[in-house]
């Protein structure tokens, strides 16, 4: 019996390594596989066997019965696995600010020769010519042409950051289903993990693939996660459960009732308005809603202001027919101003300050009114009579730069803690090569050792029944 | 601390990354010559920038029109020294005529070339600069002035002054001519069916003769239209009316009449005597020089110092044609030139006064444009041997990194293990 127990005892062994060894392998082929948690093997001792019949004075009545593998440990750091998503919350959605902040940078193209501060200037430049000459037809075409430049440059500012923040919407669609995608996924795999919890074995792989997906989804969505004592996980996002052991919730998007091009993100089954903190969802609204709409208005006060001052001055003079009131600009914002068709003939533009074809008051020779528009430069209009139109401008693109900064350092400094925290993530559950060449040379050896025990207690066998034949 | 093979891959690749996305940047700033490439390299040097670049194209702007102001001035005087040295000329003239001595036929010589000097000033009065007439104030495509005089209600005998009226209503003017060549000017101020015939002292239409062609053909008597009158004479067109010249020879006085519809307006001149009038008006042009600073530039033809020097040369000129005109007559009129002339350089001190701002302010903002540029390249350009120089040191770490990235991929155990 001691004989035959000796052989089961080398047989767990055998098997126990052997189990190790192929767990070694699983590491190794998963050395490279994305959010692969390393696997250790645990082994224990088998609980000691007392039998009455080998207890004498001589050895103690308990037996041991060689060794088992308990269990294959996980090495997972979830602690900073928890802190690992937070921030990437962060990183994502700064990310995405600050690659809407470059792309405006690059709509607005200061400082450069051919942008709205080199034409604004050309326009009032073009004003302060003709009043010098009030009765020159390409000094009059030159005004015509400068106001035209100016108006169809912030067309184009207008109209590309218009396109761009609808363009988000792809965007959110896209992410809205990825989302619902991995929580249908999540659902799954907690049913499955669950499962096998119930029957007490590891899920191991299953929790890696798990833990990868809630780690694209703190990209996504600033999610709350917890984990529930039968293994499911449950995903919150602002106290709404989006995977709740096997349910999965729905993210959708509606139209804005302000603006139907653009698009909110609601929960499909309330309808409910979803407030987003974190991740992509989160870097795309405030991108469309407040950066890009910031630029958009600024732009937009400066084509009002443009359009009302101008006009107050412009129908304040007489064209060289002896005609006043007429609007040089028309228009309220920067995607519909444009020069107006009553000054399409330019003898209309009107450069006297007094009617000039009436000799009694005034005199073709009268520019005072050009001068007077290309004062309008000089003028303290906005921030409370602060602020020119140029200076304002200039502030608004000094502010985009210092936001393009901000956001470029925040996203930077996040991404070099998420690499840092991976890092350490990393440390704990990466696949060392050397590590697992050295475990299996020791369990290869575990291995030897016990087949050569088989081998001696063989031989010890055959002696004994040897023994018995006589 | 374990090292897994990931890890250290994984920090060699962002290391990697980095160091190749500095030396993308500082690549781009040292082919570009340029510091701010984007607001965000700089935001408030950005800010700087754009305010330099507009202060500089309004400079520009500024200089543009000072050399429209320089050129403005400086025509205006070259013909105010015309207008002087026909004035000088005259008073030479007048000099020598002074003399109780002289003939009447020789004072009508002089009369003569006085009234070439006249029209001489007059000329240069009308000059134009940039196809506009620079002394008619805001009328600029009016020439302001012109050799006549309006005719006034007042009977006055030529060749006394005599100021224009208005026909409003079926009123007649009526006006005596001497016996001498006369340019007779009607507007019509496009009411239309302006009328005049020629009577004589006794109301009775009067005929003239072509005294050119003297082959009988005459205007006689009736209400004519201002067009058919221009059919029997052919002199003196004039831009803004319809002029034409008659020579009376020796006929006795004669009166032009002249009549227009109810509620229309229209002006008869005629013209004698050599009064200068002035058509444009008294606008001020002005440029602004510099922002908040409007300088005038032009001299609107209703001063002295144009009427001065017209009325002494038409006075000198009619004194010497007048029969028993004395030496002590034209002593007077001397002293007229001489006011004249006062009148005048007054005015082409005020001018040379605007011309010595415009170079003042020319030359500061040329400095101006100078500091701007400085500052701008300051604030704007790449120190091309600092940019240079870092470029070459990230050159040379991104190559560094890259052989100790080769070290770091290094064969495992399980290599050396056989």
């Amino acid at each position: 019996m001691t004989g035959f127990l000796g052989l089961d005892i080398a047989l767990r062994s055998l098997m126990a390594h052997q189990q190790a060894m192929e767990i070694v392998s699983h590491n190794i082929a998963n050395v490279n596989t994305p959010g692969y948690s390393r696997q250790r093997p645990v082994f224990t001792s088998e609980a000691a066997y007392y039998s009455a019949m080998s207890a004498s004075a001589a050895q103690a009545g308990l037996m041991g019965m060689g060794v088992r593998l308990s269990q294959i440990r996980r090495m997972s750091a979830d602690f900073i696995t928890t802190q690992v998503r937070l921030e990437k919350h962060s990183y994502s959605k700064w990310a995405i600010i600050r690659d809407t902040l470059q792309q405006i940078e690059a709509i607005i193209s200061e400082p450069s020769e051919g942008s709205l501060s080199a034409v604004m200037d050309e326009f009032w430049a073009a004003w302060r010519d003709l009043s010098v000459d009030p009765q020159s037809t390409a000094l009059r075409a030159n005004v015509y042409e400068r106001g035209a430049s100016l108006a169809s440059t912030l067309n184009t500012y207008s109209e590309q950051l218009v396109s761009a923040r609808r363009s988000f919407n792809l965007l959110i669609n896209e992410t809205v289903r990825d989302v619902n995608d991995i929580a249908q996924e999540l659902a799954a795999l907690n049913v499955q993990i669950v499962a096998v919890l119930a029957v007490g074995d590891q899920p191991n792989d299953l929790r890696d693939r798990r833990d990868l997906l809630l780690d694209t989804l703190a990209e996504l969505v600033d999610v709350t996660v917890s984990e529930e004592e039968n293994g499911a996980t449950t995903v919150l996002l602002r106290g709404h459960h989006l995977v709740m052991g096997a349910e999965a919730g729905e993210l959708a998007t509606v139209s804005v009732s302000e603006d139907p091009t653009l698009l909110n993100i609601v929960f499909q089954d309330t309808s409910e308005l979803v407030r987003i903190d974190g991740g992509k969802l989160a870097g795309i609204i405030e991108a469309r809603d407040s950066v890009i709409t910031d630029v958009l208005d600024d732009l937009d006060t400066i084509a009002a202001t443009l359009v009302s001052q101008v006009n107050d001055v412009h129908a304040a003079g007489y064209g060289l027919d002896g005609v006043t009131g007429r609007d040089f600009f028309e228009g309220s914002s920067a995607a519909d101003i444009a020069l107006s068709s009553a000054v399409a003939d330019l003898s209309h533009i009107a450069t006297a300050s007094a009617d000039p074809t009436d000799p009694t008051v005034g005199g073709p020779g009268d520019g005072s009114n050009a001068t007077a528009i290309a004062q309008i430069a000089d003028a303290l209009l906005l921030n409370d009579g602060r602020a020119s139109i140029s200076d304002y401008y200039r502030s608004m693109v000094a502010t985009l730069g210092l936001d393009a900064d901000h956001a470029n350092q925040m996203a930077a400094s996040s991404r070099v803690l998420v690499d840092h925290l991976e890092d350490r993530r990393e440390q704990v559950s990466g696949v060392s090569l050397d590590e697992e060449t050295i475990d299996l040379i020791r369990y290869q050896r575990a291995y030897q050792a016990a087949a050569r025990l088989v081998s001696v207690i063989n031989e010890m066998l055959d002696d004994l029944i040897a023994l018995g034949r006589g | 601390m374990r090292i897994t093979n990931n890890l250290v891959l994984s920090r060699v690749l962002r290391d990697l990354e980095m160091s190749r996305r500095r030396l993308n940047d500082l690549q781009v700033q040292v082919s570009s010559g340029k510091r701010i490439l984007k607001p965000e390299d700089d935001p408030f040097g950005t800010g700087k920038a754009l305010g330099i670049r507009t202060a500089l194209r309004v400079n520009e702007s500024y200089l543009r029109i000072l050399e429209a102001s320089r050129n403005w001035l400086t025509v205006t005087e070259a013909a105010l020294q015309t207008i002087g040295s026909a004035l000088q000329k005259a008073y030479v003239l007048a000099l020598g005529a002074s003399n109780d001595s002289l003939g009447e036929d020789e004072r009508v010589l002089v009369a003569i070339e006085v009234e070439e000097l006249l029209r001489q000033a007059v000329s240069a009065a009308n000059t134009r600069h940039d196809n506009r007439f620079i002394f008619s104030g805001y009328q600029t495509h009016t020439e302001p002035f012109q050799l006549g005089t309006a005719l006034g209600t007042e009977t006055t005998p030529n060749p006394a002054t005599v100021s224009g009226f208005l026909i409003s209503e079926c009123m007649s003017g009526q006006m005596q001519l001497a016996t001498d060549t006369y340019h007779v000017e009607v507007w019509d101020s496009g009411g239309g069916d302006m009328k005049f015939r020629l009577v004589d002292d006794d109301g009775n239409p009067m005929s003239i003769y072509d005294a050119a062609t003297n082959d009988g053909t005459s205007f006689t008597g009736g209400w004519q239209d201002v067009g058919d009158m221009l059919g029997w004479f052919s002199d003196g067109v004039v831009d803004t009316g319809r002029g034409l010249t008659i020579d009376f020879g020796d006929t006795e006085s004669l009166y032009v009449e002249g009549t227009q519809a109810a509620g229309t307006a229209g002006k008869v001149m005629y013209i004698s005597a050599f009064d200068v009038i002035y058509n444009g008006d008294s606008g001020e042009i002005e440029h602004e020089i510099e922002p908040g600073h409007t300088l005038m530039v032009n001299l609107p033809g209703n001063v002295q110092a144009f009427s001065e020097p017209f009325n002494a040369l038409r006075d000198l000129l009619t004194d010497l044609r007048t029969p028993g005109a004395t030496g002590d007559t034209i002593k007077d009129n001397i002293t007229k030139i001489e006011e004249a002339e006062n009148a005048l350089l007054e005015q082409i001190a005020t001018i040379g006064a605007r011309a010595q701002a415009v170079e003042r302010i020319d030359e500061r903002l040329r400095q101006f444009d100078i500091a701007l540029q400085e500052q701008l390249s300051k604030v704007e350009d790449l120190d091309m041997a600092e940019g240079t120089m870092r470029m070459m040191n990230q050159e040379l770490a991104y190559q560094t990194l890259l052989r100790v990235a080769a070290t770091l991929s290094q064969p495992t155990l399980i290599e050396f293990l056989r």
